[in-house]
This record gives structure tokens, C-alpha cells and sequence, in this order.
């Protein structure tokens, strides 16, 4: 079954975008601009995902979220703001949201925040993630390349996990340094941190005779 | 000069000089009526004598009879000459340790006919010393005018204290208005007409610059938050062109160069939002931070940046200082001071010493000589050289100090960089 993801956002140019990387990655996306269209969409039909912009031309998205707990809908919430005060961000947790990102963000940090919210309601965290020949057991952390474990540090998982998630994309270097740094980005921009990350990740994969991921699906550039 | 000395000073030179003049009009209304009214009695004497020396009265007679000085000279015709009045200086009696003294007496003149013998008289008449009167003037005048500035000194003093108290008021609350803490003026009711409308004229255009301040202050903060909808959707479109796989490497080259642009631009656009929100005072009340907790685990995040520039990181930091504070705003310190500390570190190998009392944070690292001004480090979008950065690291930092008071100090010294935070 696909797994279906309903997008609330106004502006209809970054909604498209967001749309397009969404359903590129094989999420099911339908988008609504406004507060009454989501209402109306969240009666048609039933999503794993919800990502809700908190300036809505009709409504607060944060109304919307308390529409969705009273309606106890099993989805998961993400809430995308312009506004990044602490306020905000804890009125959204308050009222049951799962995640808060700031925009400006990289579509592949959404896309990356989605995959985890959906993993965790579906499978409550005890979900392997497998991609070809690499398993991750992602509540305990454990990395398998073949059946076999390998040891990756915690910016090396991140790093991983964020690759496949956002898998055959084309990603940022900014997008990386923002996934595994957040606030801290800058210092990993204006250094070849990134490269150092994926040159090891690479090299304890490879190692393991793991070539595909290797080969062509990092793709960068400087 | 003060407003009560200056008044004073001009209050007394005027008081003064009106009473001086005072005096002298004085005098010589007095002088003069004086005059006048022995002229008077000198008419009245002089008839009296006329009429006394028709009577048969001989003129060596009259010198008793009347209380004046008399000079009677037979003459051999009656001259055409009228009655008039002189000036004569009389020489005092003196007595002998006394110096001689004359003063001066008004005299009658005529002449007179008794019988078929001529006479021309003069009848001085006797009247109080005419220099003692000027001395008392005087005197009086002196009493006065120390009287006036006793007066005007006690009044100035006393009173001005009083009266001006409500403008000393004024002026305090103005000391102590700072706009950018959204103070509102607020003064008692002030019983004298122009101070009251001193006060009201200043509360107005004190509410009127606050409210231009803060809708300034909430469009910069406002513009910031409308920016960032359009720069998502910069960002979006251009990650979503690099997705295209049959972009050449130069349109590659070219959509990377605009992302990274427009990432610094979201940065920039960031560190202005914590700017205006710093400005703005929105901050929640402080709460105790453990800050030598906080320190170790905001280190922990720059833990990639250290090894990679294979920093030799020192740490002195007393256990459990605690700070009142924003626990987000102690974060969001620590992080810019760590990262300015890896930032501007050398190359590889270089150090960075924390120290953490409580009565100070120290952060020191090695690095190049700074360039520039070092007193502008703390300045909005300063740069030294052509550093990368955006130059707001360390002026939030200075925003968050001045909000609880933390003094900052920035030193170079030997190859190393220091920045001090007075906490207590």
C-alpha cells in the first residue's frame, strides 16, 4: 500500500515543489491550500503523514492540528512555519505535533523528516530500513552490510540514514550539513567535514564488498 | 553655571542697583524738599523781619529775636534787586579733636527800607547737617540692599528646591528611559503650569517615538518572516532543477552557486530574526542554567569540527555555575562562541582554552592576528578579512550580554584570542 502524505500549505509554488520531491520518492502526495480544503480532504480519505504550514489564509494550522487530535486521526504531524519563535514551536508540540520545521528548509530535510515520522508510526521504531544490500535496525542503531554489522559513528548513521531516505535525489551539500548540524551548518559548509563523513561511510561499506550503493548513488558537487 | 546661581546673581545686581539708585533719588527728593521748605520759612522769616524792623525793632535787636543766623548791612540806596536765595558754607563750631567742617545753609537776601535808613539783609537759615543726612541714606540704602540679597539668596535657595522640584524629576526619568526597553513615562502631577506642561509635551513624544520605534522594530522583524516563504520557495525550485538528470555540469555549477547564495541569505535573514527578537525583549523570564552542564553538552555538537581541525581543547570549568538566564539564549551564546572559537582557530593544531568560574566564562583560541579594529568585533556585520562568515555571531552574543548584564571583553594576546564574560 502507498503511503499517502497530505501537504497544507498556501503558497502554491512551494507546495508543487514540495509535491513533486514528495511523490519523486514515492509518497502519495495530495495538497490543500487552505484550512476548509484540508478539513475537506481529511473527510475524503485517510493519510500516514500530515504537514501542516501554520500560516493558513483561513485558519491557524495549529487549529487544524487540534481538529485532527479531536478527530483522533493516527497520522503523523509535521508543522512547517515561517516563524521560528520559541513560542511557536511549543504551542505546536503542545497540541500533539511530531516534528516542527523552519522555513526556508531543503526538500530533502522534509522528505528525510517524513520518512522517520512515518517509520515511527508504522512500525513504532522496530522497522529495519533496507536498502539493496544495507539493513538498518533503526531502533537500536545497528548498521548490517550483507548480514554483516558495521560499526559507523553517530554522524556516519545520520549520514546514512539521510542518504537513504532521501535515495536517487540529487542533495545539497547545505541539505547535509543542515540534517546533521542543524543550527551549527555553517562551520560544516565552510569545510570538508562532509566529504571526510562520506569518504568513511563509503570506505566501511565498500568493505564489506557493498558496491552499488557506492557507486553511483552519492552523487555531489563541490 | 546653575539656574539657582545664575539667579541669584542677577536678582542681586539688579536689587542692588535699584536700591542704589533708590538711594540717590531718595537723597535728593529729600535735599531738595529740604531746601524748599526752608526757602519757606525763610519768606516767613523775612517778612517777620520787615514787619519787626517797622515796628522800630534796631537791627542789632532782631539777632535775638529770631532763630536764625541774621547779617544786617546798612546800605546807602535801595538796589533793584529782588529777593533772592543763596548757598552760604558755614564753618562748623569745632570742637578741637573734631576736624573742621563746613556745611552749607540756604540764605534769604533783600533788601529793606526802614524809616529813611537802608538795609540789605540776609537771614541763613539753620537746619540739620546736611552730610548726615546723606550718611544715614547711605546707610539705609547699605542695610537694604544686604537685606534684599539675604532675602533673594534664602528665597532662591529655598524655594528653587521646592518650585524645581518636579523639573529635577523630569529630568531623572529621562536619564532612565531607554527605548528599546518599552518604558513607559510616568511622572506624578506637578503643581506648577509649565512643568505639567513639560511633562505632558515629553510623554508625548516619548509615546510617539515608542510607538514609531516599535512598529520600525516589528516591520524589520515582520520583513524578516515574510522573506523566508519566498526563500523556501527559491530553495525548493532549485533543489528540485538539480534533481533533473540531464543538467550539464556547468548548469550544476551554476544551481549550486545560487543555492549557496541564497543559504547565506537564509542565515543572514536568521540571525536578524534572533536580532530583532532580542531587541524586541521577547525573551521569557530567566530561569537558573546550569552553564557548565550546558557547555559540555554544547561542545559535544562541534566534536566533528575539533577533530577535523584537530583543535587541543582545554577545559577548566568549575562544577554546577549556575546563571540566570534563557536556557535557549545561553545556547544560542555558548554556540557562537564555540564555533568563533573553531572558526578563527589555525588551520590544524591550534588550541582552545575554557574556563568556566563563577564570576566569569573565558574562551581563548589561537589564531592569526586580527586585521582590523578589534573594538568592532561585536559590531553587526562585521568582518574580519575576507572571512566567510556573516558577521552577526558575535553581536548576538553582545544582545544577549547586554540583556543580563554580563560585561564583555575581547583581547588578543601572544597568538591567542580571549573573550572574557563577566557573569556576576
Amino acid at each position: 500500500m502507498n503511503t499517502t502524505v497530505l501537504l497544507v500549505e498556501d503558497e502554491k509554488l512551494l507546495s508543487e515543489s514540495i509535491a513533486q520531491y514528495l511523490s519523486n520518492s514515492g509518497l502519495v502526495c495530495t495538497q490543500a491550500y487552505t484550512y476548509n480544503s484540508a478539513v475537506n480532504k481529511l473527510g475524503e480519505a485517510e493519510f500516514d503523514c500530515i504537514v501542516i504550514d501554520i500560516g493558513l489564509p483561513d485558519g491557524s494550522g495549529i487549529d487544524l492540528i487540534t481538529y485532527i487530535k479531536k478527530k483522533k486521526l493516527e497520522a503523523g504531524l509535521i508543522i512547517i512555519s515561517a516563524r521560528n519563535s520559541l513560542d511557536d514551536k511549543l504551542e505546536g508540540f503542545t497540541t500533539g505535533a511530531d516534528d516542527f520545521i523552519v522555513k526556508p528548509f531543503h526538500l530533502s530535510e522534509l522528505n528525510a523528516r517524513i520518512n522517520a515520522i512515518i517509520r515511527r508510526k508504522k512500525f513504532d521504531g522496530k522497522e529495519t530500513l533496507e536498502y539493496n544490500e544495507i539493513a538498518i535496525k533503526l531502533e537500536s542503531r545497528a548498521v548490517f552490510v550483507k548480514e554483516t554489522k558495521i560499526n559507523l559513528t553517530k554522524k556516519e548513521f545520520e549520514l546514512l540514514v539521510y542518504f537513504i531516505s532521501n535515495a536517487n535525489k540529487i542533495i545539497t551539500k547545505d541539505a547535509i550539513a543542515y540534517s546533521l548540524w542543524k543550527n551549527n551548518a555553517d562551520l560544516a559548509v565552510s569545510s570538508d567535514i562532509i566529504y571526510t563523513h562520506i569518504k568513511n561511510l563509503r570506505k566501511k561499506i565498500s568493505r564489506k564488498r557493498c558496491q552499488r550503493l557506492c557507486e553511483c548513488r552519492i552523487r555531489y558537487w563541490v | 553655571m546653575k539656574l539657582l546661581y545664575k539667579n541669584i546673581i542677577i536678582n542681586s545686581l539688579a536689587s542692588l542697583l535699584i536700591i542704589f539708585v533708590g538711594g540717590v533719588i531718595t537723597y535728593f527728593f529729600i535735599v531738595n524738599k529740604i531746601k524748599q521748605e526752608s526757602h519757606e520759612h525763610l519768606f516767613s522769616e523775612k517778612a517777620t523781619v520787615e514787619e519787626k524792623l517797622k515796628k522800630g525793632l534796631l537791627p542789632t535787636q532782631l539777632q535775638n529775636n529770631i532763630g536764625d543766623e541774621i547779617i544786617i548791612k546798612e546800605i546807602s540806596a535801595l538796589s533793584n534787586k529782588k529777593p533772592f536765595f543763596k548757598t552760604v558754607t558755614k564753618e562748623e563750631e569745632a570742637n578741637e579733636e573734631e576736624e573742621e567742617s563746613y556745611f552749607e545753609a540756604q540764605a534769604i537776601v533783600f533788601d529793606c527800607a526802614v524809616g529813611d535808613k537802608y538795609y540789605n539783609i540776609t537771614i541763613a537759615k539753620l537746619y540739620d547737617n546736611d552730610e548726615a543726612l546723606g550718611e544715614n541714606i547711605l546707610n539705609a540704602v547699605m542695610i537694604s540692599a544686604i537685606l534684599m540679597v539675604l532675602a533673594i539668596v534664602f528665597i532662591n535657595t529655598f524655594i528653587y528646591r521646592k518650585i524645581w522640584a518636579p523639573f529635577y524629576f523630569t529630568l531623572k526619568v529621562l536619564k532612565n528611559f531607554t527605548i528599546s526597553k518599552r518604558d513607559t513615562l510616568k511622572f506624578p502631577r506637578a503643581n506648577t503650569a509649565e512643568f505639567e506642561q513639560l511633562n505632558n509635551a515629553i510623554t508625548l513624544m516619548a509615546k510617539k517615538i515608542s510607538h514609531d520605534y516599535l512598529s520600525l522594530k516589528e516591520f524589520t522583524e515582520n520583513a524578516s518572516h515574510e522573506i523566508q516563504t519566498p526563500l523556501a520557495v527559491i530553495n525548493s525550485k532549485i533543489e528540485m532543477c538539480l534533481q533533473d538528470t540531464q543538467l550539464s555540469p556547468q548548469q550544476a555549477k551554476m544551481l549550486m552557486e545560487a543555492s549557496y547564495a541564497v543559504n547565506n541569505l537564509v542565515n543572514l535573514n536568521k540571525g536578524l530574526i534572533v536580532l530583532a527578537k532580542l531587541d524586541n525583549n521577547q525573551i521569557d523570564l530567566p530561569v537558573d542554567v546550569n552553564i557548565s552542564k550546558k557547555i559540555y553538552k554544547r561542545l559535544d555538537l562541534f566534536e566533528d569540527f575539533i577533530q577535523e581541525k584537530d583543535i587541543d581543547v582545554n577545559l577548566k570549568i568549575d562544577d554546577n555555575v549556575v546563571i540566570k538566564t534563557d536556557p535557549v539564549l545561553a545556547g544560542i551564546l555558548f554556540d557562537n562562541l564555540i564555533k568563533n572559537a573553531i572558526k578563527h582557530n589555525l588551520p590544524s593544531g591550534g588550541k582552545i582554552d575554557i574556563e568556566v568560574t563563577t564570576a566569569l566564562i573565558k574562551i581563548a583560541n589561537t589564531g592569526v592576528q586580527p586585521k582590523a579594529n578589534t573594538d568592532k568585533f561585536f559590531e553587526r556585520f562585521y568582518k574580519d578579512g575576507a572571512s566567510d562568515s556573516l558577521g552577526l555571531g558575535l553581536a548576538i552574543v553582545k544582545k544577549i550580554c547586554e540583556i543580563y548584564n554580563f560585561t564583555i571583553l575581547y583581547n588578543y594576546k601572544d597568538g591567542l584570542h580571549t573573550i572574557t564574560l563577566n557573569i556576576k
